[in-house]
């Protein structure tokens, strides 16, 4: 049996809000725009970024999330990015 | 009737004559149905970001679609039969 370890608690960062880029309007995200969304909302690899590194509000993460996929399946960005 | 938006990537090695012919029959096929198409943006021919049925390249094209909701499901499975057309993608208008 391994020896338990004991269990370090890992004290919790003050978050910072940060405002959301399309300032709350889903309206201004667009699938079209993929070069955009790439180059701030994903990763080099080109996996999303979560909203709490980005600020942006929950209902345009979820706008943002499918147009990113949206955009994956036109080829108009990469699913996966190999550096 | 509907409000849609239509994206479609398109072959980019087709004659000019061919990829008319092309948009010809696919507006044909939505005025069949009672439906509106215009044209709204051109992209023209564009790099992919990966490789699709061969292809590394593709013309891009979008559309504003007028239909019904009925209609639009039959339309979707001709466009699926088009083998000139790489992808195509059709986003309600109010979504975008």
């Amino acid at each position: 049996m391994k020896p338990n370890k004991k269990k370090t608690q890992r004290k919790s960062r003050p978050q910072i809000k940060l405002p959301c880029p399309f300032g709350g309007n889903a309206a201004l995200i667009d699938y079209k725009d993929a070069n955009n969304l790439r180059k701030k909302f994903t990763t080099t690899r080109g996996r999303i970024l979560p909203a709490t590194k980005t600020g942006v509000s929950a209902n345009c993460q979820r706008k943002l999330a499918l147009s990113i996929k949206r955009a994956r399946f036109m080829a108009l960005i990469p699913y996966v990015h190999y550096t | 009737m509907n409000k849609y938006e239509l994206a479609l990537l398109i072959k980019p090695l087709l004659p000019e004559d061919i990829k008319n012919r092309v948009m010809k029959d696919i507006t044909a096929e939505v005025e069949k149905f009672d439906g509106k198409m215009e044209l709204k943006l051109d992209w023209g021919k564009r790099h992919l970001a990966y490789e699709v049925k061969g292809q590394n390249e593709g013309v891009y094209m979008f559309y504003t679609l007028e239909m019904t909701p009925a209609n639009l499901l039959t339309l979707s499975n001709i466009l699926k039969l088009n083998k000139d057309l790489l992808r195509f993608l059709v986003v309600s208008d109010d979504n975008l």
